[in-house]
């Protein structure tokens, strides 16, 4: 099968360029070894490529709103120097390790990246997302806003959480209305 | 009550696991909180910010050490909160939006966004709604309901509903709102070591038996001996015997002018309402309102109380034993007058003086109680008829009486300081804030100033309200 990244790596280039260079994680989280194992895709970790969406379409009529602490669908995504990536957060994987969860160091295997935060899919080529990372956390709606277009133009349609200012980080999915981007 | 890392993980450390240095860092860490999470402070949000003992207290360790790892974590439950608490809350008080906009001073349009699952609204205006709606605005989004008081939402709309020209929406938000001062004085208190009198905790009593005004006398007698207020010694300061020795919170609040004071329970919270309008203003109404109410509080039953009792002045003062109000309110009644005028003293008075109309002017002037209060105890304990002092003119409170129960609102700081927050409770948010047990912002949310108000004159207060 042909993948297909032309969209994705032009979308995210764009971004980098804005919001580079990339980060070292945030030391202060990582707390434990395991935070910064490597995730391969033999374990999990998949490459972001470009979706089946043209692009552009109109809002459906309301935004999913849909939050439990849990979200077995909720995966963690990263934006790395050559590429992104993202993986199941609860994946089998993020059992062995002692926090019983991935990290996103575990998506960069602690090295440096530009930015990270959490997705969902809502149906085919339909994603929710936010730019919640306490290891590369974006910092603020614009960057949001600027991922958010990125992913966009790599082909999905787009709902896209905002930046919530009074807690200086990005909001978490399906809490609060997120705003359609196409 | 500052908690050390040592003690916390010793008593959590088995069922949350963590290092010294992650427990050490927690207390630390200063947070910040938005509708929907908490975050460290140093990611620079602009929401509320909270001091590890504040975040501690009101989300636990799990959620602390979650925010120490990861840098902020979701208070929500559901989407639907906090819209569906406060929504459900208004509404079980029966007030209006426009109501409620106008008690917060809040626009309108922001009432109905924080109503509405999805919309952002500042975590200030989240917060005072709450309070407004005698919620607990620590807990919004956090707890479902956000450990609102069910009975006394009911209470409140059923009291709305049989008499809404008296308990107009604003009336019914401000007793909402009494609630919550009462629960957060009561809360303030506890953290800086400020334990309440243990008469507090003695069983209620159900005792409503004919004669149902001996209750009263029997009730004060104990109160007294409790209190150490011998023979016949007089209370000074009903204030400070109420706010001081037994640490109730008093609360004062602008009624309607018939209405007297009241008792509000808020879960399990007791606390004094007295109306700054009508009578009261008159030192002698107002130390026998608080005494009618301190009855109430220190020994009517949960069922009796019913969350709220709200009492007319025409029942506070005119107590004799051809009474026919409810059996609570003669209880209360007997109560609150012997209590300040004990019957012994009373009937010692009369003995030194065989006067009954000098025995009336004694009794007033000694235990400061109105004439209309004196005149009828001195005929209820010397069984007496009424009609034949009825007319004795008694002199007027002397300037000092009043300055000895007088709430120390008169003078404040802030202008936006509600009445209902100035006096005991603002003296203990300051102590509180110089203390490092809650933020500026919490300060400046529970006295509804600015944080720069508060860093300019906490100190004054504290020379207020020492």
């Amino acid at each position: 099968m042909n993948i297909v990244k032309e969209r994705t790596i032009a979308a995210f280039k764009i971004y980098r360029c804005a919001y580079g260079p990339a980060r070292d994680p945030n030391q202060a989280c990582i707390r434990d070894p395991d935070d910064c194992v490597q995730l391969t895709p033999a374990n999990g970790l998949t490459e972001f490529v470009d979706g089946p969406i043209p692009g552009g379409a109109s809002a459906p009529s309301a935004p999913p709103l849909d939050f439990s602490l849990n979200m077995p669908d909720k995966y963690i995504w990263a934006v790395r120097v050559e590429d992104v990536v993202y993986a199941l957060e609860n994946c089998p994987f993020g059992k062995t390790l002692n926090e019983h969860t991935i990290k996103h160091t575990n998506l960069t295997g602690g090295a440096s990246a530009f930015a990270g935060g959490e997705l969902r899919f809502l149906e085919e080529g339909v994603l929710i997302v936010n730019g919640r990372s306490g290891r590369y956390p974006i910092r603020n709606d614009e960057e949001m806003r600027a991922l958010g277009r990125a992913f966009l133009e790599s082909g999905y349609h787009v709902w896209c959480m905002g930046f919530d200012f009074e807690a200086g980080v990005s909001y978490p999915l399906g809490t609060v209305d997120s705003d359609w981007l196409g | 009550m500052a908690y050390t890392a040592k003690a916390l993980l010793h008593k959590f450390g088995a069922q949350h696991p963590g290092t010294l240095e992650e427990y050490s860092e927690l207390l630390a860490a200063t947070y910040v909180r938005s509708q929907v999470q908490i975050a460290l402070a140093n990611f620079g949000g602009t929401g509320h910010k909270l001091t590890a003992e504040e975040a501690l207290d009101a989300f636990g360790i799990s959620t602390l050490l979650k925010v120490v790892r990861d840098g902020s974590v979701p208070l929500l439950r559901t989407a639907l909160e906090p819209s569906s608490t406060l929504r459900q809350r208004r509404e079980d008080l029966n007030v209006t939006v426009e109501a409620l906009a106008r008690q917060t001073g809040l626009p309108i349009d922001d009432i109905r966004k924080a109503e509405t699952p999805g919309k952002v609204t500042p975590v200030r205006y989240l917060e005072k709604i709450a309070q407004k709606l005698g919620l607990d605005d620590r807990m919004i989004s956090f707890e479902p309901s956000a450990d609102g008081d069910n009975d006394l939402g009911v209470r409140l709309r059923e009291l709305a509903k049989g008499d809404s020209r008296r308990f107009t929406d604003a009336i019914v938000l401000a007793l909402s709102e009494a609630a919550w001062v009462v629960s957060r004085q009561l809360f303030l208190s506890s953290k800086l070591g400020l334990q309440p009198h243990r008469i507090l905790s003695e069983e209620k009593s159900s005792n409503y038996n004919y004669p149902n005004w001996e209750r009263g006398y029997e009730l004060a007698e104990r109160t007294r001996y409790k209190l150490g207020l011998y023979n016949d010694e007089p209370i000074e300061s009903l204030r400070m015997l109420i706010e001081d020795t037994l640490m109730i919170p008093l609360v004062q609040l602008e009624l309607d002018e018939q209405f007297a004071g009241a008792t509000i329970s808020n879960g399990s919270d007791r606390g004094i309402v007295i109306n700054e309008r009508g009578l009261n203003i008159n030192v002698c109404v107002r130390r026998m309102t608080m005494c009618h109410e301190l009855g109430h509080l220190l020994w009517d039953p949960n069922e009796n109380l019913n969350k709220l009792t709200v009492d007319e002045y025409e029942n506070v003062e005119n107590f004799s034993y051809s009474d026919h109000s409810d059996l609570p309110e003669i209880r209360a009644n007997a109560f609150a007058v012997s209590f300040l005028a004990p019957i012994n003293a009373v009937r010692n008075i009369f003995r030194q003086t065989d006067n009954i109309e000098e025995t009336v002017l004694k009794v007033a002037n000694k235990f400061k109680i109105s004439a209309t209060a004196a005149k009828h105890h001195v005929c209820n304990v010397l069984h007496c008829d009424y009609e034949r002092i009825a007319d004795i003119p008694i002199p007027a409170p002397l300037q000092e009486w009043l300055a000895q129960e007088n709430l120390a609102i008169d003078f404040f700081p802030f202008r936006t300081t509600p009445i209902s927050r100035r006096g005991r409770f603002a003296g203990l948010v300051a102590k509180a804030w110089t203390s490092g047990l809650v933020s500026t912002d919490s300060a400046a949310l529970m006295l509804e100033c600015t944080p720069d108000e508060i860093e300019r004159s906490v100190a004054t207060i504290l020379d207020c309200i020492p």
